[in-house]
């Protein structure tokens, strides 16, 4: 084959893998691929988002019913509901109108699509500290002004209450930077670096 | 369309494009494995896409469209992982496919012939491979979303380069 004309590569290309498929190879793929299994990892994914918040809610919403410590005002729980239903509110605003990739597109828009899905993702992620961290963490900060501005000793605690709060409080500031770095740093990091691979791609 | 009829015209598209598709495979990933993965991961897009196909393009066009935009979804996911297993190394040639009918020869060419495919640019890559599976230039406009002219330049340079790849492995 000294020269190679374009009939000789498209042979030599189709002759790798033209066997035709038995059936039992396609009825395997079809096994494989039944509706069931796609919309069951989507409503997983949705419900692993959402059952976090839920579980929050049932937390403040059984404080509020069984009632805490006397001493601390119930509006807690109240509060702690608003805020956690904002945050779920939120998240489902941002991804009302979230669809899976049209994969039947021309491969420019499929591109751009993935583009766009991640720059939003990285937009929502960048904000963490003001949609996700601040609202969950009024409840907590409500909880300790009112357990510093107490001036009895009742209740849990006892005299350590200011300690306590002060922990809570440490705790507390530390677990929202963790969040914030999480999302803001190393997962737009991660995304970051998805988006080149994925301009990479189409690139000469 | 029922799930009756779905499911109906599923197999019969595997039944009709399961070799090409298994070559389209072949050029997004060398590894047997990850070619058998990604043809699963194909057959899963084309199920999903389906009952939206409502016959704006050709068959063809929306079946290569369903099969790359998953290939590229597949080829994203993977490329990290691939990395981090093998330090960045670039993959060996792979093993011919060895079949009592063909010769040792045409097994080496086809093999040069893939890995030259699979170093294409991935634009130049689908290009290639939808012109090999005997796709028109206008489909492959279709499929790509790039212009005629655009797909010409690209489709001669990429022949020349996998000819020039092909031809010159062989005198070694």
């Amino acid at each position: 084959m000294n020269s190679i004309q374009d009939d000789d590569l498209t042979l030599l290309w189709r002759q790798g893998a033209s066997a035709e498929p038995d059936p039992g190879e396609i009825a395997r793929l079809a096994g494989r691929a039944s509706v069931s299994r796609f919309d069951r990892t989507v409503r997983r994914r949705n419900l692993g988002e959402y059952a976090a918040g839920l579980l929050l809610l049932l937390l403040f919403g059984w404080g509020l019913v069984a009632g805490n410590d006397p001493a601390l005002d119930p509006a807690i729980d109240v509060i702690g509901i608003g805020c956690v239903a904002f945050v779920m509110a939120y998240l489902w605003w941002k991804h009302r109108h979230l669809t899976p990739l049209e994969p039947a597109a021309d491969a420019r828009a499929y591109q751009a699509a993935m583009l766009t899905r991640i720059d939003n993702q990285i937009r929502l992620l960048r904000s963490v500290r003001y949609w996700y961290a601040l609202p969950l963490s009024i409840p907590g900060l409500w909880m300790v002004l009112q357990i510093l501005l107490r001036r009895d000793t009742s209740g849990a605690f006892g005299n350590y209450r200011p300690l306590a709060a002060v922990l809570f409080l440490v705790l507390q500031t530390v677990l929202v930077l963790w969040v914030v770095w999480l999302n803001e740093r190393w997962a737009v990091r991660k995304l970051r670096a998805k988006r080149e691979r994925i301009e990479q791609l189409y690139e000469e | 369309m029922g799930e009756t009829d779905r499911r109906i015209a599923y197999e019969d598209l595997l039944r009709r494009y399961l070799p090409s598709l298994r070559r389209l495979a072949r050029s997004y990933a060398r590894d047997p494995g990850e070619q058998e993965d990604l043809l699963q991961e194909i057959a899963l897009g084309l199920w999903t896409a389906l009952p939206r196909f409502r016959g704006d393009a050709s068959e063809r066009t929306w079946l290569y469209r369903v099969a790359h935009n998953t290939a590229i979804s597949f080829v994203t996911q993977r490329r990290r992982r691939a990395q981090r297993e093998q330090g960045g190394t670039s993959p060996d040639t792979p093993a011919p496919e060895m079949s009592p009918e063909s010769t040792v020869i045409e097994d080496q060419q086809r093999a040069r012939l893939c890995a030259a495919v699979e170093e294409l640019p991935l634009t130049d890559r689908q290009i290639v491979v939808l012109h090999f599976e005997g796709l028109s230039a206008s489909e492959i406009e279709a499929v790509t979303g790039l212009t005629a002219g655009n797909v010409a330049t690209r489709l001669t340079r990429a022949r020349q380069k996998l000819a020039a790849s092909v031809r010159g492995k062989e005198s070694v």
